[in-house]
Protein backbone atom coordinates (compact mmCIF):
# COMPACT_ATOMS: atom_id res chain seq x y z
CA UNK A 1 0.00 0.00 0.00
CA UNK A 2 1.44 3.17 -1.03
CA UNK A 3 1.98 5.84 1.53
CA UNK A 4 1.27 8.93 -0.55
CA UNK A 5 -0.35 10.94 1.86
CA UNK A 6 2.29 10.63 4.81
CA UNK A 7 5.21 10.53 2.35
CA UNK A 8 3.22 14.06 1.26
CA UNK A 9 2.72 15.46 4.23
CA UNK A 10 6.55 14.88 5.55
CA UNK A 11 8.04 16.27 2.66
CA UNK A 12 5.92 19.10 3.40
CA UNK A 13 8.06 19.54 6.60
CA UNK A 14 10.85 19.32 4.42
CA UNK A 15 10.26 22.49 2.04
CA UNK A 16 8.76 24.00 4.89
CA UNK A 17 10.11 25.40 8.05
CA UNK A 18 6.36 26.01 9.60
CA UNK A 19 5.49 22.68 8.77
CA UNK A 20 8.63 21.29 9.64
CA UNK A 21 8.06 22.60 13.68
CA UNK A 22 4.04 21.48 13.07
CA UNK A 23 5.21 17.96 12.31
CA UNK A 24 7.50 17.73 15.21
CA UNK A 25 4.99 18.78 17.55
CA UNK A 26 2.52 16.56 15.66
CA UNK A 27 -0.05 19.65 15.34
CA UNK A 28 -3.37 18.38 14.81
CA UNK A 29 -4.06 21.05 12.60
CA UNK A 30 -1.40 19.59 10.20
CA UNK A 31 -1.63 15.97 10.17
CA UNK A 32 -5.45 16.47 9.86
CA UNK A 33 -4.92 18.22 6.44
CA UNK A 34 -3.62 14.90 5.22
CA UNK A 35 -5.86 11.69 4.67
CA UNK A 36 -3.91 8.90 6.73
CA UNK A 37 -4.69 5.69 8.08
CA UNK A 38 -4.13 5.01 11.88
CA UNK A 39 -1.10 3.13 11.55
CA UNK A 40 0.06 6.05 9.71
CA UNK A 41 -0.68 8.36 12.56
CA UNK A 42 0.77 5.82 14.57
CA UNK A 43 3.78 5.39 12.66
CA UNK A 44 4.17 9.59 13.10
CA UNK A 45 4.14 9.01 17.18
CA UNK A 46 7.46 6.62 17.15
CA UNK A 47 8.83 6.88 14.10
CA UNK A 48 11.33 3.83 13.30
CA UNK A 49 13.04 2.70 10.19
CA UNK A 50 11.15 -0.57 10.58
CA UNK A 51 7.57 0.78 11.00
CA UNK A 52 8.48 3.33 8.22
CA UNK A 53 9.91 1.17 5.63
CA UNK A 54 6.52 -1.14 6.42
CA UNK A 55 4.16 1.69 6.02
CA UNK A 56 5.78 2.25 2.23
CA UNK A 57 7.78 5.94 3.28
CA UNK A 58 10.00 7.05 1.37
CA UNK A 59 13.77 6.62 2.77
CA UNK A 60 15.07 10.13 2.50
CA UNK A 61 11.54 11.27 4.08
CA UNK A 62 11.68 8.73 6.85
CA UNK A 63 15.13 9.93 7.92
CA UNK A 64 13.68 13.50 7.75
CA UNK A 65 10.70 12.80 10.30
CA UNK A 66 13.11 10.36 12.44
CA UNK A 67 15.25 13.56 12.72
CA UNK A 68 12.43 15.76 13.17
CA UNK A 69 10.28 13.75 15.86
CA UNK A 70 13.36 12.14 17.75
CA UNK A 71 15.14 14.54 19.95
CA UNK A 72 17.94 11.68 20.21
CA UNK A 73 18.59 11.59 16.86
CA UNK A 74 18.96 15.18 16.35
CA UNK A 75 21.03 15.47 18.95
CA UNK A 76 23.78 12.40 17.55
CA UNK A 77 23.40 13.63 13.86
CA UNK A 78 24.79 17.07 14.61
CA UNK A 79 27.43 18.48 13.24
CA UNK A 80 27.52 21.70 15.18
CA UNK A 81 30.83 21.16 17.24
CA UNK A 82 32.97 20.94 14.01
CA UNK A 83 32.05 24.41 13.21
CA UNK A 84 31.85 26.61 16.19
CA UNK A 85 35.14 28.08 15.28
CA UNK A 86 33.84 29.25 11.87
CA UNK A 87 31.01 32.12 13.69
CA UNK A 88 33.43 35.23 12.71
CA UNK A 89 33.86 33.72 9.06
CA UNK A 90 30.42 33.12 8.05
CA UNK A 91 29.54 35.52 5.34
CA UNK A 92 25.77 37.01 3.49
CA UNK B 1 43.58 25.10 -22.06
CA UNK B 2 42.20 25.00 -18.62
CA UNK B 3 43.73 22.91 -16.27
CA UNK B 4 42.71 20.19 -13.56
CA UNK B 5 44.39 21.59 -10.52
CA UNK B 6 42.96 19.72 -7.52
CA UNK B 7 40.44 16.16 -7.27
CA UNK B 8 38.94 14.98 -4.39
CA UNK B 9 36.34 12.48 -3.21
CA UNK B 10 35.20 12.60 0.15
CA UNK B 11 32.16 11.09 2.49
CA UNK B 12 29.55 14.18 3.25
CA UNK B 13 28.67 13.75 7.35
CA UNK B 14 30.32 14.07 10.29
CA UNK B 15 27.97 13.46 13.44
CA UNK B 16 28.51 14.16 17.22
CA UNK B 17 31.92 12.72 18.20
CA UNK B 18 30.34 11.46 21.27
CA UNK B 19 31.74 8.09 22.18
CA UNK B 20 34.00 8.03 18.73
CA UNK B 21 36.53 10.83 19.50
CA UNK B 22 39.38 9.31 17.37
CA UNK B 23 37.11 8.92 14.84
CA UNK B 24 35.65 11.74 14.27
CA UNK B 25 39.40 13.58 14.56
CA UNK B 26 40.46 11.61 11.55
CA UNK B 27 37.20 12.25 9.74
CA UNK B 28 38.04 16.41 10.25
CA UNK B 29 41.51 16.00 9.73
CA UNK B 30 40.61 14.82 6.26
CA UNK B 31 38.32 17.75 5.45
CA UNK B 32 41.03 20.12 6.73
CA UNK B 33 43.98 18.56 4.67
CA UNK B 34 41.67 18.66 1.61
CA UNK B 35 41.21 22.24 2.43
CA UNK B 36 44.99 22.86 2.88
CA UNK B 37 45.54 21.01 -0.93
CA UNK B 38 42.58 22.73 -2.22
CA UNK B 39 44.11 26.32 -0.95
CA UNK B 40 47.84 25.33 -2.55
CA UNK B 41 45.82 24.36 -5.93
CA UNK B 42 44.38 27.71 -6.03
CA UNK B 43 41.07 26.78 -7.85
CA UNK B 44 39.21 29.58 -10.07
CA UNK B 45 35.93 27.40 -9.53
CA UNK B 46 35.39 24.07 -8.12
CA UNK B 47 32.67 21.66 -9.22
CA UNK B 48 30.91 19.96 -6.42
CA UNK B 49 29.33 16.92 -6.98
CA UNK B 50 26.91 14.91 -4.63
CA UNK B 51 23.63 13.58 -3.73
CA UNK B 52 20.64 15.76 -2.67
CA UNK B 53 18.35 14.87 0.28
CA UNK B 54 14.98 16.54 -0.09
CA UNK B 55 15.63 20.58 0.62
CA UNK B 56 15.78 21.55 -3.38
CA UNK B 57 15.14 18.41 -5.14
CA UNK B 58 12.23 17.09 -3.23
CA UNK B 59 12.21 13.16 -2.68
CA UNK B 60 8.30 12.36 -4.03
CA UNK B 61 9.97 14.20 -7.43
CA UNK B 62 11.11 15.75 -9.74
CA UNK B 63 14.50 13.84 -10.04
CA UNK B 64 16.05 15.00 -12.89
CA UNK B 65 19.50 11.93 -13.21
CA UNK B 66 21.56 15.16 -13.12
CA UNK B 67 20.68 18.66 -12.67
CA UNK B 68 23.39 21.47 -12.15
CA UNK B 69 23.06 24.62 -10.32
CA UNK B 70 23.42 27.45 -11.94
CA UNK B 71 22.96 30.51 -9.13
CA UNK B 72 25.54 33.41 -9.06
CA UNK B 73 25.43 32.35 -5.21
CA UNK B 74 24.36 29.08 -3.20
CA UNK B 75 22.51 29.37 -0.12
CA UNK B 76 23.23 26.62 2.85
CA UNK B 77 20.42 24.93 3.84
CA UNK B 78 21.53 24.80 7.51
CA UNK B 79 20.49 21.26 8.86
CA UNK B 80 22.71 19.53 11.49
CA UNK B 81 23.69 22.80 12.60
CA UNK B 82 26.01 23.43 9.65
CA UNK B 83 26.38 26.96 9.17
CA UNK B 84 24.00 29.11 6.93
CA UNK B 85 25.97 31.03 4.26
CA UNK B 86 26.34 32.00 0.95
CA UNK B 87 28.46 30.74 -1.24
CA UNK B 88 29.70 32.30 -4.92
CA UNK B 89 28.36 30.43 -7.76
CA UNK B 90 30.12 30.19 -11.07
CA UNK B 91 27.35 30.77 -13.18
CA UNK B 92 29.29 30.91 -16.55
CA UNK B 93 31.21 27.49 -16.18
CA UNK B 94 27.92 26.32 -14.94
CA UNK B 95 26.07 27.27 -18.19
CA UNK B 96 29.34 25.79 -20.14
CA UNK B 97 29.07 22.72 -18.50
CA UNK B 98 25.05 21.94 -19.52
CA UNK B 99 25.88 22.93 -23.15
CA UNK B 100 29.20 20.51 -23.53
CA UNK B 101 27.27 17.90 -21.78
CA UNK B 102 24.07 18.45 -23.95
CA UNK B 103 26.52 18.30 -27.40
CA UNK B 104 27.97 15.19 -25.48
CA UNK B 105 24.11 13.50 -25.24
CA UNK B 106 23.06 14.37 -22.15
CA UNK B 107 20.49 16.24 -21.00
CA UNK B 108 21.21 17.92 -17.52
CA UNK B 109 18.41 19.98 -15.60
CA UNK B 110 19.40 23.04 -14.17
CA UNK B 111 17.98 24.84 -11.23
CA UNK B 112 19.11 28.66 -9.68
CA UNK B 113 17.75 28.69 -6.68
CA UNK B 114 20.05 25.60 -5.02
CA UNK B 115 19.80 24.92 -1.23
CA UNK B 116 22.73 23.30 -0.42
CA UNK B 117 22.22 20.82 2.35
CA UNK B 118 24.90 18.96 4.05
CA UNK B 119 25.92 16.93 0.96
CA UNK B 120 27.34 20.39 -0.72
CA UNK B 121 27.66 22.16 2.69
CA UNK B 122 29.03 20.37 4.81
CA UNK B 123 32.58 19.07 3.34
CA UNK B 124 32.68 22.45 1.35
CA UNK B 125 32.71 24.48 5.22
CA UNK B 126 34.66 22.08 6.79
CA UNK B 127 37.73 22.37 4.35
CA UNK B 128 36.96 26.19 3.16
CA UNK B 129 35.63 27.94 5.85
CA UNK B 130 35.97 31.06 4.21
CA UNK B 131 34.08 29.40 1.03
CA UNK B 132 35.27 32.14 -1.07
CA UNK B 133 36.25 29.72 -4.23
CA UNK B 134 33.31 29.95 -6.34
CA UNK B 135 31.06 26.70 -7.12
CA UNK B 136 29.18 24.83 -9.39
CA UNK B 137 26.96 22.25 -7.88
CA UNK B 138 26.02 18.81 -9.55
CA UNK B 139 23.18 17.12 -8.00
CA UNK B 140 23.65 13.19 -8.88
CA UNK B 141 20.10 11.54 -8.43
CA UNK B 142 19.84 9.03 -6.01
CA UNK B 143 16.32 9.16 -4.82
CA UNK B 144 14.35 7.86 -7.93
CA UNK B 145 15.65 4.16 -8.74
CA UNK B 146 13.66 4.09 -11.69
CA UNK B 147 15.89 7.24 -13.09
CA UNK B 148 18.47 7.08 -11.09
CA UNK B 149 21.66 7.25 -13.80
CA UNK B 150 24.10 4.33 -14.00
CA UNK B 151 27.69 4.82 -12.88
CA UNK B 152 28.87 4.07 -15.94
CA UNK B 153 26.90 6.96 -17.64
CA UNK B 154 28.47 9.49 -14.30
CA UNK B 155 31.85 8.41 -15.19
CA UNK B 156 31.36 8.94 -19.01
CA UNK B 157 30.10 13.01 -17.39
CA UNK B 158 33.20 13.15 -15.93
CA UNK B 159 34.82 12.47 -18.88
CA UNK B 160 32.67 15.24 -20.93
CA UNK B 161 33.75 17.59 -17.93
CA UNK B 162 37.38 17.03 -18.36
CA UNK B 163 37.35 17.35 -22.02
CA UNK B 164 35.52 21.02 -21.60
CA UNK B 165 38.00 21.88 -18.83
CA UNK B 166 40.82 21.14 -21.36
CA UNK B 167 38.77 23.09 -23.70
CA UNK B 168 38.44 26.40 -21.25
CA UNK B 169 40.62 29.35 -21.58
CA UNK B 170 44.06 29.49 -20.66
CA UNK B 171 45.04 29.69 -17.70
CA UNK B 172 41.54 29.02 -16.16
CA UNK B 173 42.47 26.70 -12.67
CA UNK B 174 39.60 24.20 -12.33
CA UNK B 175 39.34 21.84 -8.99
CA UNK B 176 36.68 18.98 -8.78
CA UNK B 177 34.90 17.05 -5.28
CA UNK B 178 32.96 14.18 -5.72
CA UNK B 179 30.78 13.82 -2.20
CA UNK B 180 29.08 11.24 -0.38
CA UNK B 181 29.14 7.46 0.58
CA UNK B 182 30.66 4.93 1.63
CA UNK B 183 28.38 2.15 2.78
CA UNK B 184 25.68 3.32 4.33
CA UNK B 185 21.99 2.06 4.70
CA UNK B 186 19.24 5.63 4.82
CA UNK B 187 15.54 5.38 6.44
CA UNK B 188 15.79 1.65 6.39
CA UNK B 189 15.62 -1.41 8.76
CA UNK B 190 19.11 -2.12 7.88
CA UNK B 191 20.58 1.63 9.33
CA UNK B 192 23.82 1.43 11.02
CA UNK B 193 25.13 -1.45 8.94
CA UNK B 194 28.71 -0.55 7.35
CA UNK B 195 29.96 -2.69 4.43
CA UNK B 196 33.59 -2.19 4.98
CA UNK B 197 34.88 -4.85 2.69
CA UNK B 198 32.74 -3.13 0.09
CA UNK B 199 34.05 0.46 1.17
CA UNK B 200 38.08 -1.06 0.99
CA UNK B 201 37.70 -2.69 -2.18
CA UNK B 202 36.13 0.74 -3.71
CA UNK B 203 38.68 3.04 -2.52
CA UNK B 204 41.61 0.76 -3.76
CA UNK B 205 39.87 0.32 -7.10
CA UNK B 206 39.66 4.01 -7.48
CA UNK B 207 43.15 5.06 -6.01
CA UNK B 208 45.05 2.14 -8.38
CA UNK B 209 43.07 5.01 -11.52
CA UNK B 210 40.56 1.70 -11.94
CA UNK B 211 37.45 3.48 -11.16
CA UNK B 212 36.55 2.70 -14.87
CA UNK B 213 35.63 -0.92 -12.99
CA UNK B 214 33.78 0.79 -10.55
CA UNK B 215 32.06 2.73 -13.42
CA UNK B 216 30.41 -1.43 -14.42
CA UNK B 217 28.94 -1.98 -11.42
CA UNK B 218 25.06 -1.95 -11.75
CA UNK B 219 22.84 -0.09 -9.27
CA UNK B 220 21.20 -3.57 -7.87
CA UNK B 221 25.21 -4.53 -7.04
CA UNK B 222 25.85 -1.29 -5.52
CA UNK B 223 22.18 -1.36 -3.46
CA UNK B 224 22.92 -5.00 -2.03
CA UNK B 225 26.36 -4.67 -0.94
CA UNK B 226 26.74 -0.61 -0.18
CA UNK B 227 23.02 -0.13 0.46
CA UNK B 228 20.54 3.14 -0.45
CA UNK B 229 23.43 5.56 1.07
CA UNK B 230 26.04 4.19 -0.87
CA UNK B 231 24.53 4.46 -4.41
CA UNK B 232 26.19 8.03 -3.69
CA UNK B 233 29.58 6.28 -4.86
CA UNK B 234 28.55 7.59 -8.69
CA UNK B 235 29.43 11.47 -7.12
CA UNK B 236 33.41 9.46 -6.52
CA UNK B 237 33.23 7.60 -10.03
CA UNK B 238 32.01 10.76 -11.85
CA UNK B 239 35.09 12.59 -10.26
CA UNK B 240 36.74 8.79 -11.41
CA UNK B 241 35.97 9.66 -14.45
CA UNK B 242 37.65 13.50 -14.45
CA UNK B 243 40.94 11.94 -13.51
CA UNK B 244 40.89 8.89 -15.74
CA UNK B 245 43.63 6.30 -15.24
CA UNK B 246 45.41 8.77 -12.50
CA UNK B 247 46.26 6.88 -8.99
CA UNK B 248 44.87 8.76 -6.05
CA UNK B 249 45.87 8.58 -2.36
CA UNK B 250 43.70 7.54 0.60
CA UNK B 251 43.39 10.23 3.15
CA UNK B 252 41.92 7.99 5.48
CA UNK B 253 39.25 5.59 6.10
CA UNK B 254 36.42 4.97 9.00
CA UNK B 255 33.92 2.63 9.17
CA UNK B 256 31.50 4.55 11.88
CA UNK B 257 28.45 2.41 12.80
CA UNK B 258 27.63 5.18 15.10
CA UNK B 259 27.43 7.51 11.82
CA UNK B 260 25.64 4.76 10.26
CA UNK B 261 28.20 5.15 7.78
CA UNK B 262 31.69 4.03 6.37
CA UNK B 263 33.74 7.30 6.28
CA UNK B 264 36.77 7.80 3.80
CA UNK B 265 38.28 10.56 1.84
CA UNK B 266 40.54 10.97 -1.92
CA UNK B 267 43.06 13.25 -3.11
CA UNK B 268 44.17 12.57 -7.10
CA UNK B 269 47.19 14.87 -7.56
CA UNK B 270 46.97 16.86 -10.52
CA UNK B 271 49.08 18.91 -12.69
Amino acid sequence: MSAIELNRLIQRAVAYEDAARQLASLDRQLIEQYDLTEPEKDVLKAPTPERLAQVGVHPMLAMWLMILRSPEITSSMDAGEYFRDQEDVQGG
Amino acid sequence: MGQLVGAFCTSHIAFSSQGVEDKAKRVIDGFREIGRRLKVARPDVLIIASSEHGPSLLPLGPQPPFTVGIGDTIETYGEMSIPKVRIPGHQQFARAFIQAAREAGFDIASIEDLRADHGIALPLLLALPEHSIPIVPLIININAPDIMPTPRRCYQLGRVLRRLIDARPQGERVAVMGTGGLSHWVGVPEMGRVNEDFDRRFLDLLASGRGAEAAEWSPEQILKEAGNGGQEIRTWIFVAGIVGEASGEVLYYEPIPQWLTGMGALSFPCA
